[in-house]
């Protein structure tokens, strides 16, 4: 037998090893717990929404780019301390309040 | 060393501004409708409270001021809470506090209700009648 098809004792170990691991993986239990994988993803102005109508407001969140006031400026430009760069996240409209709208928005 | 139960939020975070918006379709002079609070404070740090406010601005300003209730509400909000800016744009008014991140992004029904009573003054200085909540 030449010597590059003998097998070293560390070899036959190293097999062995790896041989043990490879069927110990295959027994790991699940390690899934009992929450769904499925997230129902809220969008930040329904969530707001929600804690509107908790508080006995009645609102209803408006789908997103629909209203003219979210095309228009956020800011008057009067504060030097007004943010730049804002990101619009969608628009409620209230009943029974002398609040026509709210608007959520995100610094960045 | 024990650790905190309930530790404030902090660091990088996104922030968050709820704008509440009445709507006007009349062209509106900045310097009437702007207007700010200026508080008057009592204790530092966490334990500080809103002792009083004065609205800083124009004519809408001037009638905040006038109105004893909104002020006694103010006081009783927190002091992140009691900060607010009255900003007029194209076609509205907006109500606006500070940035909160999204643990603190909440309404109470305090809070609303002092935003809804600017809102009517806000209609009163546009000439729009206000509704009664």
């Amino acid at each position: 037998m030449c010597d590059d098809m003998k097998f070293s004792t560390e070899d036959k170990l190293a097999k062995s090893f790896y041989r043990h691991i490879y069927l110990w993986v295959g027994q790991i239990p699940n390690m899934h717990d009992s929450e769904s994988d499925t997230i129902h993803l809220v969008n930040k102005h329904e969530e707001y929404c929600e804690l509107l109508k908790k508080i006995g407001i009645a609102a209803e969140a408006q789908p997103l780019d629909t209203e003219e006031i979210e095309k228009e400026n956020f800011y008057s430009k009067n504060f030097s301390n007004s943010p730049a760069m804002v990101t619009n996240h969608g628009i409620i409209t209230l009943k029974g309040s002398n609040i026509d709208e709210v608007q959520i928005i995100q610094r960045g | 060393m024990t650790q905190e139960l309930n530790p404030i939020p902090w660091g990088a975070q996104d922030r968050f501004q709820a704008h509440f918006i009445v709507k006007t379709t009349r062209d509106t002079s900045d310097e009437n409708i702007l207007s700010r609070t200026k508080l008057e404070t009592k204790g530092h740090f966490g334990s500080k409270r809103v002792s009083g406010v004065q609205w800083i601005g124009g004519t809408l300003a001037e009638a905040l001021n006038s109105d004893t209730e909104l002020k006694n509400m103010i006081t009783r909000l927190s002091y992140d809470d009691a900060q607010m800016t009255i900003e007029p744009t194209k076609g509205a008014v907006r109500i606006y506090g500070k940035w909160k991140d999204s643990y603190n992004f909440t309404i109470t029904k305090e809070l609303f209700a002092v935003y809804d009573r600017i809102a009517s003054h806000i209609k009163r200085e546009l000439g729009s009648p206000p509704v009664q909540s």
